[in-house]
C-alpha cells in the first residue's frame, strides 16, 4: 500500500465539518426532526442524538472521524452538548476562514488564530462565564433548604433536556414521569443512575402515552412456574446464581459403577434425597419465590412447584443486583416506557438514561479549568448551575464579549480583538440568529445545564487549534 | 481468527417524504392495505419469484410478517403495526390505511410537518375523548346477559377475513362456536383463595383439513391426539367404562429409560455389575406398580414411555397416552389440577395426581382423539375447538381468524363496550370532530400557536383521513355515502354513478333547513340500502334523511345526531371498542414520527 500524503486546506476541513453540520442541524433545537436509522441487522431505530446520529453515518473522512470521535468523548464526558459541539466548530472554522482568506499565507494564519482562540479559551473563557453568565442562572439546589434539589427547576431542566431527544409531545410525558420517578426515589440520581437498566422496562406496541411508573421493581423475566393464587401478603423471596441441582456427570467426569451402594439405583435415589432436602430447606425458610439467573434442571422445577414455590429463571443480573441492594431501601418505582415499535421505545429509554448521566455531571464536582486553579477567585460558580434554554448561553456570552471589547478598544491583544471578531459575527450566521430571536420570545423558559455548555465551549477551542494545525 | 473488514460509509437520505420512489412506495402499500380492507375486501397471493410455498390471505398480520419492504420508513409503519396486532389482534388494517392517510392529506395539504404534528395530535386528544364519554354516540355497551352482542362482535371479525372462504351461514356457525368457547374458558364464580383475580381457561384449536366447515365444534375438555396403534382393545373397553372421575398422573420426564439425562460425562460399569438400563428398567416398573396401587385409571407422558412399562399398566387396565409434546402439558395441568411430575426415582406424591370426569374416543374427521372431560363443571375451564375446512389455505386463516375473535372477546371482559363498525363510527367521528373544530377553531389554533388556517387545513385532513377508512370498506365500484343527520356510512351497490357534491334525498319532505349549497344537485335516493353500515339508522324508520358522497366538504356540518337507543335495531357490524381506540392512537402517532422523520440513515454492511 502506498501512502498519499495530502495537502489539507482549510476549505476542504471547513467542507467536512460542513457536512457534519448539516446533518446535525436538521434534529437540533425543540423543533428539530427525527432521524430514522437501519442498522445492518435489519433493525429500525430512531434518534436525535447527536452522537448517535454521527456514529451512524460511519463517515469515511479522515478528519470527519476525528471529529466524530471527540464529540463521541465530549459527550460521554458531560451527556449533553454534542450536536451544539458541532455547531459551535463549523461556525468557528467559518470565522476563521473568513479573517484569514485575505492573508497570503492562509495555513499560518489559521493556525496563529487558533493558538490565539486557544489560549483565549484556556485561559479567559472560564472567567469570562463565571462573571458573566453564570449570575444569570440559577441553582438546582433549593434555595431554602440547601442540599435538597429543588423539583421545579429539575423538572424544566429535564424537560428542555429530552425536548431537544424525543419529539415534543413524548417529551412531556417522559420528563414528567423521570421527575416522578427522581422524586420517588428522594434522593440525588446517582442511585437511578447507576441501575437504570433494572429500573426501567420497554413495552412495545402501545400509544407512548400509556407510559407509567409502576410501584415495586420489574423482573424482566417470565415464571417457569407460576405463581400460585393467593392471598396478598409479604413473600419471601430467595436470588439464587447456580442451579440448585447439579447435573449428576458434568462433562469429562466419570461415574463408575458396580459395588455396594454404587449402583445406578442407589445414585438415583440419592439425587432424589438431594431434591426434596433443598425443597425442605426452602420451605424452612418460607421462601416462595425463587429468583434464578441460570437455569434449573426441569426436575427441581416440579419439586419446588410441589412446596408451591414458584420460580423465574434467568432473571438478569442487573435486576438481580437492584433486588438485593433494595432491600433496604423505601419502596421502589420503576419506569415502564411504551412505544409503538422497539426503536421508539428504544430512543425514549435511551434519552432517560442520558437526562439521568447529565444531571449526575450537573450534580457532581465541577468540571475545573486551567483558568480556575490558577486564579483562586472568590465567586467561583456553584456546581449544580443550570440556565435558561433557547440561547441565553450564547446570548450573554457574545454580549459580555462586546462589551469587553469596547473596554479594550486599543489593545494590542490579538487574541482578544479575534474573539471580537469572531463573536460579533455569531449573529450573523442562520443559525445562531435563530437563537437569539428563540431567546426573545417570551415563552421559552426552560432550563438548559449548564455545566455541559460550558466544557463544550472549552473543548471546540482545543479542536479548532488541532485541525487547523 | 476474527476479521477485520472495513465498514462502508453509510447511506444518507434527507427528507425521505420528498423522495417520489418513496412517495410511490407509500401509496403502493396504502393501496394494498385499503383493496384487503373489509368483507367484500381482495385477497393477496404472496409467493416469491424462486416458488416455494403461496400464501392467500387479506389479513393484516399474515400480510405484513409476509411482505418486506427495504424501504426503513414502510419498516417503522409495518413493525408498529404488527407490535399493535400482537397486544390486541385486531384493526391492523385500519392502523395502516388511517396512518397512510393522515401522512398523504399532510403532504397534500403543504402544512410544515411540525404544524401539522401538534394539529394531529390535538385532533387525536378530542377523538379519545369523545370516544371515552358516556354517551358517545358510536359505542355501545356489550350485555352479558344475552349472547347477540358477543357473537356480531366475533362476527364483525370473522367475516372481515375473506380469505376464510365462508357463507352467511358459515360465519354465523363459526362465530357462534366462537363465543360458546370464549364463555367456556370463563370460570364462573370466584376463583378459590383470591377473590379479586380470575384465571381464565384457555381454548386449544384442533384443525381438521378436507371436512365441512359445519362440522366445526366445540367440545369442553381436552382433545388428544392418540395414534392408533395407541388406542388399545382394553383402552376403548376403559373409555366406555361408567362415570368417573378418573384418577390421572402427568409425566414430563421421559420415561423411555435410557441413560441420556445424566449430563455430558461418561459411565464405567464394572465386570459382574448388573446393567444399568435393567436398573433403570427396574425403576420404572415400580413406578408403575404405584400408579397401578394408586388407582390411576389414565397414565400420561409428554415424552416417550418404555414399551415394557407401556405393557404392565395395560394389562392392568391403565389408559397409556405417550408422546403428548410440551403444548398440551399446561392445559392438561389447567384442567385436571394435576402436577407435572420430572422425576421418576422417587415414588409420585399424591398430591401430583389430577382428576378427569371420563374419558372417550372422538372421531373427528379422519383422526381418531381421545377426548377427556373436565373433572368438575364450573371450575378453570379448558375447551377444544374443532375447525374443519375445505383446505389447507382456508384453514389457517379461520384458525387465525377463531385466535383473532376470541381475543377481541376477552378484551370485552376488561372493558364491556364495543363501537359500530361498518365505517359508521368513523364517518360520525369524522363529522363530531369537523364540527367541533370548525366552532371552536380560534382557540384551538391559538393555543397550538399556529394560524387558524393553518388548523382548518389540518382538521380537514385529519377528518379526511377518517373519511378515507369508511371509504376503504367500500369495493367493486360501490359508492360511500354519509348521512346529514347522524353522519353514518352507507354503502350503495354498483350502478348508479353518484357524483361528488350531490345531496340525496330520503322520500320525505325536505324541510329546506339543510344546508344547501347552490353547486349542489339534488338526486333520488331509492338506491340508498335499507340500513346504513352497522345497522343502527334504519332507512324506512327515519324519513327524511339525506346523504351525500363522502369525503365532499361542506362549508360547516351540524354535530351529528345521536341515535336514541330506546329500542336498539339489531346491529350488523361491531367493532372492539379497546383494540380500534389503540389503534387509533398508535395510527396518528406512528403519522406523526413519519412526518418528523428528516433523515433515513442506512447502514449497508
Amino acid at each position: 500500500m502506498r501512502l498519499q500524503p495530502r495537502c489539507l486546506q482549510l476549505d476542504s476541513v471547513l467542507q467536512t465539518v460542513s457536512v457534519l453540520e448539516a446533518v446535525i442541524r436538521r434534529s437540533f433545537g425543540p423543533d428539530g426532526g427525527q432521524v430514522l436509522f437501519t442498522r445492518d441487522t435489519g433493525q429500525t431505530l430512531l434518534t436525535r442524538h447527536g452522537t448517535r446520529i454521527l456514529t451512524a453515518l460511519r463517515v469515511e473522512h479522515p478528519l470527519a472521524r476525528m471529529v466524530v470521535e471527540c464529540v463521541r468523548r465530549h459527550s460521554s464526558v458531560t451527556g449533553d452538548g454534542s450536536k451544539t459541539f458541532v455547531l459551535l466548530l463549523a461556525s468557528l472554522l467559518r470565522e476563521i476562514q473568513k479573517h484569514t482568506r485575505k492573508a497570503r499565507q492562509e495555513g499560518a494564519g489559521a493556525k496563529r488564530l487558533a493558538e490565539a482562540l486557544l489560549a483565549f479559551g484556556l485561559d479567559e473563557l472560564s472567567d469570562v462565564i463565571t462573571v458573566a453568565v453564570a449570575p444569570h442562572g440559577s441553582s438546582l439546589s433549593d434555595p431554602h433548604t440547601p442540599g435538597q434539589t429543588d423539583t421545579h427547576t429539575l423538572c424544566r431542566l429535564l424537560s428542555a433536556f429530552l425536548h431537544t431527544r424525543i419529539s415534543p409531545t413524548h417529551a412531556e410525558i417522559i420528563s414528567q414521569l423521570t421527575c416522578e420517578l427522581l422524586s420517588h426515589w428522594s434522593c440525588h440520581g446517582d442511585f437511578i443512575n447507576e441501575h437504570f437498566p433494572a429500573l426501567h422496562t420497554a413495552v412495545s406496541g402501545f400509544p407512548i402515552g400509556c407510559s407509567r411508573l409502576l410501584e415495586g421493581q420489574v423482573i424482566h423475566a417470565d415464571f417457569s412456574t407460576p405463581l400460585p393464587l393467593r392471598d396478598h401478603g409479604p413473600i419471601r423471596a430467595l436470588a439464587v446464581t447456580e442451579p440448585l441441582e447439579p447435573s449428576l456427570l458434568i462433562g469429562g467426569t466419570v461415574l463408575e459403577l458396580g459395588g455396594a451402594n454404587r449402583e445406578i439405583e442407589s445414585v438415583c435415589v440419592r439425587l432424589g434425597r438431594r431434591l426434596d432436602s433443598v425443597c425442605v430447606i426452602l420451605q424452612h425458610l418460607g421462601v416462595s419465590l425463587l429468583l434464578s439467573s441460570v437455569r434449573q434442571s426441569e426436575a427441581f422445577l416440579a419439586a419446588v412447584g410441589r412446596y408451591g414455590v414458584c420460580v423465574l429463571e434467568c432473571v438478569c443480573e442487573d435486576d438481580l443486583t437492584l433486588f438485593s441492594v433494595l432491600k433496604d431501601r423505601g419502596r421502589p418505582h420503576s419506569l415502564v416506557v411504551c412505544g409503538l415499535t422497539e426503536g421508539q421505545t428504544e430512543q425514549s429509554v435511551c434519552a432517560v438514561r442520558d437526562a439521568l448521566h447529565m444531571l449526575h455531571t450537573t450534580w457532581g464536582p465541577k468540571h475545573r479549568t486551567r483558568a480556575t486553579e490558577r486564579t483562586a477567585r472568590t465567586d467561583v460558580m456553584e456546581p449544580c448551575c443550570v440556565i435558561s434554554v433557547g440561547g441565553t448561553f450564547e446570548f450573554l456570552l457574545h454580549h459580555t464579549l462586546l462589551q469587553r471589547k469596547h473596554r479594550h478598544t486599543h489593545s494590542e491583544c490579538g487574541c482578544v480583538t479575534l474573539l471580537q471578531r469572531q463573536d460579533r459575527s455569531f449573529p450573523s450566521s442562520p443559525l445562531l440568529r435563530s437563537i437569539v430571536e428563540k431567546t426573545l420570545c417570551p415563552t421559552q423558559t426552560c432550563y438548559y445545564s449548564f455545566t455541559s455548555k460550558e466544557v463544550s465551549c472549552c473543548v471546540y477551542v482545543s479542536i479548532a487549534n488541532g485541525i487547523s494545525l | 481468527m476474527s476479521r477485520v473488514t472495513k465498514k462502508a460509509s453509510s447511506v444518507c437520505t434527507d427528507s425521505p417524504l420528498s423522495i417520489s420512489e418513496v412517495c410511490r412506495k407509500m401509496t403502493l402499500m396504502r393501496q394494498i392495505l385499503t383493496s384487503c380492507f373489509g368483507p367484500n375486501g381482495r385477497l393477496k397471493q404472496v409467493h416469491n419469484n424462486v416458488g416455494g410455498h403461496v400464501l392467500t390471505t387479506s389479513t393484516s398480520t399474515s400480510l405484513l410478517q409476509a411482505v418486506s419492504s427495504s424501504e426503513p420508513l414502510l419498516k417503522l409503519i409495518t413493525a408498529s403495526i404488527l407490535n399493535h396486532l400482537s397486544r390486541f389482534s385486531d384493526c391492523g388494517l385500519y392502523t395502516g390505511i388511517l396512518c397512510f392517510s393522515l401522512i398523504d392529506h399532510v403532504q397534500k395539504s403543504g402544512l410544515r410537518p411540525s404544524v401539522a404534528i401538534k394539529i394531529n395530535k390535538q385532533l387525536l386528544e378530542v377523538c379519545t375523548s369523545f370516544l371515552n364519554q358516556e354517551d358517545c354516540g358510536c359505542k355501545v355497551n356489550v350485555d352479558f346477559n344475552s349472547c347477540q352482542s358477543l357473537v356480531t362482535l366475533a362476527r364483525s371479525v370473522i367475516s372481515s377475513k375473506p380469505a376464510c372462504v365462508l357463507t352467511e351461514g358459515e360465519q354465523q356457525h363459526i362465530s357462534t362456536l366462537a363465543v360458546h368457547a370464549f364463555l367456556l374458558t370463563v370460570p364462573c364464580g370466584d376463583t378459590p383463595g383470591s377473590p379479586d383475580r380470575v384465571r381464565l381457561g384457555r381454548t386449544v384449536t384442533v384443525s381438521i383439513e378436507g371436512q365441512f366447515v359445519l362440522d366445526s365444534a366445540v367440545f369442553p375438555g381436552l382433545l388428544v391426539n392418540v395414534p392408533d396403534m395407541q388406542l388399545q382393545p382394553t383402552d376403548s373397553e376403559r373409555t366406555r367404562r361408567g362415570p368417573g372421575p378418573f384418577r390421572l398422573a402427568l409425566f414430563t420426564v421421559s420415561l423411555s429409560g435410557d441413560l441420556s439425562e445424566f449430563g455430558e460425562g461418561s459411565l464405567e460399569v464394572h465386570s459382574g455389575a448388573p446393567d444399568p438400563e435393567d436398573l433403570i428398567l427396574d425403576e420404572l416398573l415400580k413406578l408403575g406398580e404405584q400408579a397401578v396401587t394408586d388407582q390411576v385409571e389414565v397414565f400420561m407422558c409428554q415424552r416417550v414411555i418404555h414399551p415394557v412399562l407401556q405393557h404392565y399398566l395395560r394389562r392392568h387396565g391403565v389408559l397409556v397416552v405417550e408422546r403428548l409434546g410440551i403444548a398440551l402439558i399446561q392445559p392438561i395441568v389447567q384442567m385436571t389440577g394435576a402436577q407435572a411430575v420430572a422425576l421418576y426415582q422417587t415414588p409420585i406424591p399424591p398430591e401430583a395426581y389430577g382428576q378427569v370426569k371420563g374419558c372417550c374416543v372422538r372421531t373427528v374427521g379422519s383422526r381418531e382423539m381421545l377426548h377427556l372431560l373436565p373433572p368438575r363443571e364450573p371450575a378453570p375451564a379448558v375447551c377444544t375447538m374443532v375447525l374443519c375446512h375445505r383446505n389447507d389455505t382456508m384453514l389457517n386463516e379461520l384458525k387465525a381468524a377463531c385466535q383473532r375473535a376470541e381475543h377481541v372477546l376477552r378484551l370485552t371482559l376488561r372493558d364491556p363496550v364495543a363501537l359500530l363498525g361498518g365505517g359508521c363510527t368513523e364517518t360520525h367521528m369524522a363529522a363530531y370532530i369537523s364540527n367541533k373544530g370548525t366552532t371552536e377553531a380560534t382557540e384551538a389554533a391559538l393555543s397550538l400557536g399556529v394560524s387558524q388556517s393553518q388548523y382548518l387545513l389540518g382538521l380537514n385532513g385529519f377528518c379526511s383521513s377518517l373519511e378515507a377508512v369508511a371509504l376503504a370498506l367500500v369495493h367493486d365500484g360501490e359508492t360511500g355515502l354519509v348521512d346529514l343527520s347522524y353522519a353514518h356510512h352507507w354503502s350503495v351497490p354498483q350502478g348508479e354513478a353518484i357524483h361528488s357534491g350531490t345531496v340525496l334525498q330520503g322520500e320525505a319532505i325536505h324541510s329546506g333547513t339543510v344546508p344547501q349549497g347552490e353547486a349542489l344537485q339534488r338526486g333520488d335516493g331509492d338506491e340508498v340500502p335499507a340500513t346504513c353500515g352497522c345497522g343502527l339508522v334504519e332507512r324506512s324508520a327515519r324519513p327524511g334523511l339525506e346523504w351525500t358522497p363522502l369525503n365532499t366538504r361542506y362549508p360547516s356540518r351540524p354535530a351529528p345526531l345521536v341515535v336514541g337507543k330506546a329500542t336498539p335495531p339489531q346491529l350488523r357490524v361491531l367493532d372492539s371498542f379497546t383494540a380500534k381506540l389503540n389503534a387509533l392512537q398508535v395510527a396518528v402517532e406512528m403519522a406523526n414520527l413519519v412526518l418528523d422523520i428528516r433523515y433515513v440513515i442506512q447502514d449497508v454492511n
